[in-house]
């Protein structure tokens, strides 16, 4: 019981880290296209952080280079914050 | 006991909607009268402008006088020591002209033969009382003659036809106008066209009246209307090999295709840019104009020069004259296809529109910086200015579109500030009324400038929205075949600069030309080729930038 309290707590732990961990290289990734200085993840990709379409296409390309995954057309069109960009690259991951 | 059924669909319809969230408001008797009145109105004004607009295009052109001329230039070739231009028949919609008898009022005649002297202010003009949907010209190209050019009453045909060649040599010159729309097409189009947009504005308002809902717009809300906007840019180009004319100015099933891409694709383009436009600070918008349009224009024309060489040489065609036409093309930017003095400049194809997006993108930041008032009035003038432009300035740097660019993009600008996409307004179903009126006006052939360049405008812009409305909607269905185009919309930035390579360097005219009697297959052969490279090309820049992104990423951990 213990024991499995502890592995849960870990996956919690671990998932969290990874987390963050996407968030942060997102951010980094997005800050190289957008001039917003605060990129929260909170905030709409192509309303709040001014991205034109040709630089979605551009940020994508090197999402899907950094986490070595495929972002299918049926998730981009539903992406509309940073953190629905992360949920779904954690979910692909 | 049907009224209770009906009643218990309703409440369950209602219930629904309202777990759903959506907020419903029941229309009363009222407000149903109201809607039904405002259909009918419409419905009465939309006949009526059909009405009015078949007449315009079914009775009235045919009882104008149609003349064909055929007007010798005064240029001619350096190496031609003569100015005799001799045609052996013309064949005005598959009957034979007498030539004989025409002989006797202009030119002579020689061993059945049409001959006339350039230079000399003649020229051969023939006149017909019915509608002109086909020209052929057989004339001979001989070692003495000059050159020409070919009217249908004011419309230059095919710009210069040069009729010196070393040695006589048969050749025609063919082109099929668009055909004049039959009465019966008319009505069921109009009354289509009327019922769907009746249709969807009456929906449009009905949903207005419940509380707004906001549908945030995805990452890639643009795709599916990308996708099938290039695809069909694609097609267009392939229609255009089958232009029979020689200068490739588009007539028949080709201008058709081209009326699509200028008329409706292309302005829908423009809007999806002003879409997500924001003012920025001048040096950061101009940096990223250049880097994101600019520099990909000037990579596709240094590619285009280059693989332009030994395509030429392998085909065994004037690589100076070929280098010069594409170079200029693109130096230029050249919309379409012109004559800059006597030298042909070819047109630099669909990367035309990063270049008019890029210097349009800058002057929209510099008018969203301005008070909003203002900014209408700059935009009014960017329209007024682009109705004089088409008539005088002509197709260089693309600076009609540019101008056309800054008012579908500012108009788009404003369908995001009014979330229409976002929302059920009721100025949605407003807008297609009105758009809908605005195509109609297009469609009605009134000859007053004015009135042409206005309803042109108005017609793009409306034929622009009323797409960009139509693949918002269709963005909602999810299925297979969809996400495919949708991936295809993706790409489209680096598709269309494939393309361009496609069509300014391979000789497709050459597999089209030799292939005229078959003209299905040569065309479902040169799309396969086309998307074949198009695929390989994706694949090797998705290559080159995976390379690139891992060089930075290398860089930057150092």
């Amino acid at each position: 019981m213990c024991c499995g309290k502890l592995h849960h707590g870990s996956i919690g732990g671990k998932r969290r880290k990874m987390q963050d961990e996407i968030l942060e290289k997102v951010i980094r990734i997005l800050g190289e296209y957008t001039e917003v200085e605060e990129i929260q993840k909170e905030r709409e990709i192509l309303d709040e952080l001014e991205l034109s379409s040709v630089e979605v296409f551009s940020m994508l390309s090197d999402l899907e280079e950094e986490f070595d995954i495929n972002i299918p057309e049926k998730i981009v069109r539903k992406i509309v914050t940073v953190e629905d960009l992360c949920n779904e690259i954690a979910l692909l991951l | 006991m049907q009224d209770s059924i009906r009643i218990a669909k309703s409440k369950r319809c209602i219930l629904k909607r309202i777990q759903k969230g959506v907020s419903v408001k029941v229309l009363n008797r009222k407000e149903t009268w109201k809607y039904i009145l405002i259909s009918c109105i419409a419905l009465v004004l939309s006949l009526l402008l059909t009405y009015v607009s078949l007449g315009k295009m079914t009775f009235s052109e045919p009882q104008q006088l149609q003349t064909i001329t055929i007007r010798p230039l005064e240029e001619k070739s350096a190496d031609s020591w003569g100015n005799e231009l001799r045609f052996y028949h013309v064949r005005i919609n598959q009957e034979y002209i007498d030539l004989q008898e025409l002989a006797k009022t202009q030119g002579w005649s020689y061993e059945n033969q049409f001959l006339f002297f350039s230079g000399q202010g003649e020229e051969l003009r023939i006149s017909c009382n019915e509608q002109v949907k086909d020209i052929e010209v057989f004339y001979c190209k001989q070692n003495g003659s000059g050159k020409v050019s070919i009217w249908y009453n004011d419309e230059n045909l095919l710009g210069i036809l040069d009729l010196y060649n070393e040695n006589w040599v048969k050749e025609t010159f063919n082109v099929s106008l668009l055909d004049t729309v039959s009465v019966v097409k008319s009505i069921v189009w109009f009354f289509l066209f009327g019922i769907i947009l009746l249709f969807l504005a009456m929906r449009c308002m009905q949903k207005g009246q419940e509380e707004a809902q906001v549908r945030k717009i995805g990452l890639g809300a643009f795709d599916l209307a990308k996708g099938v906007g290039i695809l069909l840019v694609v097609v267009g180009h392939v229609a255009g090999y089958f232009n029979s004319n020689p200068e490739n100015m588009m007539t028949g099933g080709a201008a058709i295709w081209g009326a699509l891409i200028q008329l409706g694709l292309m302005p829908m383009f423009f809007f999806i840019s002003g879409y997500g436009l924001k003012k920025k600070k001048n040096r950061e918008c101009i940096k990223s104009h250049i880097d994101n349009l600019f520099k990909p224009y000037y990579k596709v024309a240094a590619v285009c020069c280059v693989l332009i060489i030994p395509i030429t040489y392998f085909i065994g065609d004037d690589i100076w004259q070929r280098l010069r036409a594409t170079s200029l093309s693109f130096l230029l930017c050249n919309f379409k296809g012109a004559y800059l003095g006597s030298v042909f400049v070819d047109g630099n194809n669909p990367v035309w529109f990063l270049w008019a997006l890029a210097i349009a993108g800058i002057l929209m930041n510099l008018i969203l910086k301005l008070p909003k008032k203002v900014q209408k009035v700059a935009v009014a003038i960017a329209a007024i200015g682009y109705g004089f432009a088409m008539e005088w300035i002509g197709s260089g740097w693309a600076i009609f579109e540019v101008l056309f660019a800054i008012v579908a993009m500012y108009a788009g600008h404003l369908l995001k500030q009014e979330k229409i996409l976002e929302t059920n307004k009721r100025s949605k179903g407003i807008l297609i009324l009105l758009s809908g009126v605005a195509m109609v006006m297009y469609c009605i052939p009134i000859e007053n400038p004015v009135y042409e360049q206005t309803t042109y405008i108005l017609g793009r812009l409306a034929a622009g929205l009323l797409l960009v409305l139509l693949f918002n909607q269709l963005n909602r269905v999810e299925n297979k075949f969809l996400d495919m185009i949708r991936m295809v919309g993706r790409y489209t930035y680096w598709i269309l600069c494939i393309h361009t390579v496609e069509l300014a360097c391979i000789p497709f005219y050459l597999l089209t030309g030799a292939m005229m009697e078959h003209r299905v297959l040569a065309a479902i052969i040169v799309i396969t080729i086309m998307i074949a490279l198009i695929v390989i090309g994706c694949y090797v820049l998705r290559k080159i930038a995976s390379w690139k992104y891992r060089r930075k990423k290398k860089k930057n951990a150092r």
